[in-house]
Order: structure tokens, then sequence, then C-alpha cells
């Protein structure tokens, strides 16, 4: 799941700063379960707006709504008109949804409500961290199902580091080690030969952006 | 240092931070204090995170004053090419010894924007470090890390990619590094032990993740703050003995890179020439 | 214009608290618990011309139900960041523990968290 979290309010008050008839556009898929930009998130956008605008005696039109993914195209044919109508469109999706719109009307400014960060999970309510950096080339059948790249602030391939200590991590002394971690995990499979086996440097080519993936077989 | 090692000499190497400026002067004047007392000096590479003068530059100062340079080549600040680059261009000008470690992370240092770029670890730097003929390449371990045989399985890593030898962190508890000896002997590699002259009880307080005895505390805390020097050149000469005396050390690595006056102190006191 | 919101449970009664304000320019709104209250609220009444918010509820040992008190303060001190940012005065927003069972006599004595 992408996980990301509302830009402050200074920074977005200013980006929308002189126009009169706003379009406040969440969703109900990633940032809904990362309470960053759902049905709550976009209400309280628009109060946050309207206090703003009415404290200086400016004026304003909010337009409230959520929309079930803004990733896909498909999902803007709901509020089109209302897109079309606005002199902005305040986005409290996630970057690609933001992306999307701008790619969808060229003519239209578009604006991001969120920082994304990471693709996360859960941890507990309230709480999201990283599990998944999208290297391109997924080694987790040889570290237990555990990320090191996502986890080690230093991206070891070959850990832990000299700073792992009682198996939490040296630069973050709040989190655990992943590769102490990887090491339990391993060690309870009866897998311990797999963190013996020296893992080579990453092939970064299928990790870098601008990325793409084709499947002809399922091409129009 | 290859050839002193492997006649069995006890070998000492001690720890070098570039300086923060532009300033060959400092370099020179250090390099004198050294040269004569230790074998090699392990050149460091933005230690702490924090931006220091290149080693490859220091390296070429340091031998043209006769100090044998260790030249370590971090994985926070570089990419494969850059580092590939950066062992040519050592080669070239007589480097064959290298070191490295997993450096501290940019976040602590002068720096903590910076992006990290991670592009090598250790594991794989040392195998490309051996592809450089008769080189010496070495790296770092904490002999009192937990659990150990993590450290253990990360190290024989190491020794598969070709490692030829290890220096530990500062070493206090001589018990405790008695039982690592213990779990790696046999293991085909040198091991240079490490120590750290303890300056001040106020520099003992920045040592808090160092494994100390309380012992070695007390003596420090209840010495007078203008013989507190004196006492910790002490104790470290007590350790580097005591060292010489474990078999499996072959050798001591010394951490006085805040400290260089200690050096030569030290190896006279220990009767290491 | 002065807005309250009181749980049932702190022993708090609606003509406490006009009393409290001469002019009555004041709007009540009584919850079962303040762990009901969220940013939303907090803000619409702000849209609306509040010029002064109280959260009356429970101390945080006292919460009948156990965990109200705590989430009502611990949202409205992320609305206060908010506020801040808005410019506007960070206890604009205020929570005040209200003993469960309270006398007459101290009905006046509010503990200001």
């Amino acid at each position: 799941m992408i996980i990301a979290q509302r830009k402050s309010i200074k920074e977005i008050l200013e980006m929308l700063e002189g126009y009169k008839k706003i379009l406040i556009l969440g969703c109900r898929a990633c940032v809904t379960v990362c309470c960053a930009g759902g049905q709550k998130e976009v209400e309280v956008m628009g109060s946050i707006i309207r206090i703003d605008r009415k404290k200086r005696n400016k004026a304003v039109e909010t337009i409230e709504r959520v929309i079930d993914r803004q990733c896909d195209a498909i999902y803007f044919s709901m509020v089109d008109n209302l897109i079309q109508e606005s002199e902005v469109v305040l986005s409290l999706a996630c970057g690609v949804g933001v992306n999307m719109l701008a790619e969808t009307y060229p003519k239209k400014l578009i604006l991001p409500a969120l920082n994304t960060g990471f693709m996360g999970i859960t941890e507990e309510q309230g709480v999201w961290s990283e599990r998944c950096i999208g290297c391109g080339d997924c080694i987790l059948g040889k570290t237990a199902g555990l990320c090191p790249l996502a986890r080690c602030p230093k991206g070891l391939l070959n850990g832990p580091c000299l700073g792992s200590n009682n198996g939490k991590c040296e630069v973050f002394p709040e989190n655990d080690c992943v590769w102490y971690l990887i090491y339990k995990r391993l060690k309870g499979l009866n897998q311990l030969d797999k963190l013996k086996a020296i893992i080579p440097p990453k092939d970064w080519a299928k990790g870098q952006p601008p990325r793409k993936i084709i499947r002809e077989d399922i091409r129009l | 240092m290859k050839t002193a090692l492997s006649k069995g000499q006890f070998v000492v190497t001690a720890e070098f931070y570039p300086p923060k400026e532009a300033n060959k002067n400092e370099v020179e004047k250090r390099a004198l204090v050294l040269k004569d007392v230790v074998e090699a000096v392990v050149v460091r590479d933005n230690p702490l995170a924090e931006v220091h003068m290149s080693p490859l530059a220091t390296t070429t100062i340091l031998l043209n004053k006769g100090l044998k340079p260790i030249m370590h080549i971090g994985i926070r600040d570089k990419n494969r090419l850059a580092i590939q680059s950066d062992i040519l261009g050592a080669v070239t000008l007589g480097v064959k010894a290298f070191f490295c470690l997993e450096d501290c992370h940019q976040r602590v240092g002068d720096n903590p924007g910076a992006k990290g770029v991670f592009d090598l670890d250790c594991v794989q730097l040392i195998s490309i470090m051996k592809k450089i003929e008769h080189s010496l390449v070495g790296t770092r371990i904490n002999p009192f890390a937990h659990p150990l045989e993590l450290h253990l399985v990360n190290l024989s890593k190491k020794i598969n990619a070709g490692v030829d030898f290890i220096q530990t962190m500062p070493v206090f508890d001589l018990e405790r590094f008695k039982e690592f000896i213990s779990l790696i002997k046999g293991e085909n590699l040198y091991l240079l032990a490490g120590v750290r002259p303890i300056k001040s009880w106020q520099a003992l307080q920045s040592m808090s993740q160092m494994v100390i005895p309380e012992n070695i505390v007390q003596r420090i805390k209840n010495t007078p703050e203008n013989k507190q020097a004196e006492e910790g050149i002490k104790i470290c000469v007590e350790i580097i003995k005591a060292l010489k005396q474990i078999k499996g050390v072959n050798g001591i690595h010394i951490f006085a890179h805040d400290w260089e006056e200690a050096v030569p102190i030290l190896v006279r006191q220990a009767n290491l020439k | 214009m002065v807005v309250c919101f009181y749980c049932y449970h702190c022993g708090l009664e609606e003509r406490d608290l006009i009393k409290t304000i001469p002019s009555g320019d004041i709007k009540t709104n009584r919850v079962a618990c303040t762990g009901k209250i969220d940013s939303l609220m907090l803000l619409h009444a702000l849209e609306e011309g509040a010029e002064q918010i109280f959260v009356f509820g429970c101390p945080e040992e006292e919460c009948h139900n156990v965990t109200g008190s705590k989430k009502a303060r611990s949202r409205i001190e992320y609305l206060k960041k908010i506020l801040m940012e808005l410019g506007m005065r960070e206890d604009s927003v205020k929570f005040v523990a209200v003993p469960r069972v309270i006398s007459p006599k101290r009905y006046k004595i509010y503990h200001v968290s």
C-alpha cells in the first residue's frame, strides 16, 4: 500500500492563494487506509481552507468529492464536470493520482495536497512503515521474506553492519535490525545457509526510474 | 605490512582521520609523529559521516612522507564506478592496502540531507578490492556485538570474499575478548585487536557504546583531572601487553585519531618496537 | 461565540455552562463521551464562528469509557498544530478536565489542562 501524509497547511494554502473555486478531490484507496486523503481528510481540508479565507476576508468556493481511485482515468468520469468547472483541483491522492489527473486534464491546474512516502504496511492504527522500495529484482526468497533494502538504512545486501547490536539498528535505535530479524527467521526455518551465501551487487538498471512494464499478450 | 604479518611480527597500526580542511601541512606534520612508530595507518574516508579531505589525496601526501597507508574506501558516498576509479587511482600511486567497513549513516554527520549511496556493501567491495593483485584488504568487527553468531556469519562471508585481516573495535574487557578469540580461531585471517587510550573522564563519557569494565571506569574517575591522561595511557599499555600474550592476536590497531601524540608513547611504553 | 462540548459523565449540566458566559453567546453540545469529538467537529465549530471552544471531559484516569478523554486530548493536540498553521491562537480549543463527582460548591473550579 502507498503511504502518504498531508503537506503542511502553510504550503497547501500558499499553493491555493488566489484561487476562488477549488475542487478538493480525495481517493478511496491507499490514502484512505493511511488516513491522509479519504473522505474525512477531504472534509477537514475543506474546513481549513474556508476558515483561512474567512479570516482574511477572501472569498472561496470549495467542492469536496472522493472517487474510488485517481490512478485510473476511468474514475474521473464521475467528477469530470466538476473538474472542468473548477479553477484548480487539490488532489488528496498519492503522487500517481496527481500525475494521472495532470495527464488527463492538461489545461487544468492540479495541485498535490500530500507528500507521497513509501510502500508499506499498517503496523497498528496510526503507524505505517516501509516494507518495499520497488527495486525491480526481488530477493525476498533469500532473506526469509524480509527486505533489507526497505528496512536497512544502509541498504546492505550482506548485512548486518558493524553497529548492529542486541538486535537493534545502529542508525534508528528504536528499530529492530532487519538483518537480525532475517537471521532469526532463517535460523527458525533451518535455512541459515541462505544467510551464509554472498548476495552479489544489485542490478539497479531494473530499479531506477523511469520504469515501464509491457505485456504484449494483454495489449489490445 | 603484508610481509610483517606473514613473518609473524606483532604489527601496530593506527587510525588516521584526514583533516577537515584543505591542509597539506597538517597531514605532513601528523605523518612525522606516526612515521617509524607504526607499521601503517588506516586513512579514513569521511569518518562519522563528516566531510574530510579525500583519502586518496591524503594517502598521496602520506606516501611522500614515508608513512604506509591502508586506504579506506567508504560505501556510503560512492557508487561502484567511483569506488573502482578510486582503487585504480590508489594503485597507480602505490597503494595496495585497502580497508572497508559499514560506514556511519549520513544522518549522523554534517550533511544529514545527503543521499546515501550504498551501491556496494563491504562483502561485495572486498571481492572487488581483492581483484587487485597482491592487495591486502582489511575490515572491522565489533567482538562484543550480540548476537555474535550473526556477526560471525557476516565475517565468514568477508573471509570468503578474500579479506586478509580484521581489526576489532577497542578492547577493554579482556575476558570477553578471549571468548571472541576462541570462536574465530582457525579462521584464515590476521587479527589486530583495537585499543583506545582514555584521555579524560569527559572523553570516557563519549565512549558509552563501548564495553568497558567497571574497574577501568573507576580508575579514571578516581584520578585527579590533571593525571587522567596519564592513567588512560597506563591502562591502555596494560591492555596492549595482555593482548600481546593472547594466541591468535597478530597485532594491535590504535584508535587515537584525536590524540595522536599518545601513539608513540603507547608504542614505547608497551615495548612494541 | 463560545462553543462547549461536554460529556455525559463529567458531572456538568448545561445551565452550569451557560452561567459562565455573561453575554449568553454560548453554544453547548452534549456528547456521550468526549472520545466522539474529532478534528472535523471542532473545525466546523470554528467555521460557524466560534472564537473559543471548550471540551469538558473526564480526567484521564476517570473516563467512563476508559480511553475516551485521552483520545479527545490527543486529537485536540493534533488540531492545535493545524490552528497554529492557520495563524490562530493555540488555545482557541481547550480540553478541561472536570472530576466526575462534583459538589455544587466546586463547579466553579476548573482544572485547566
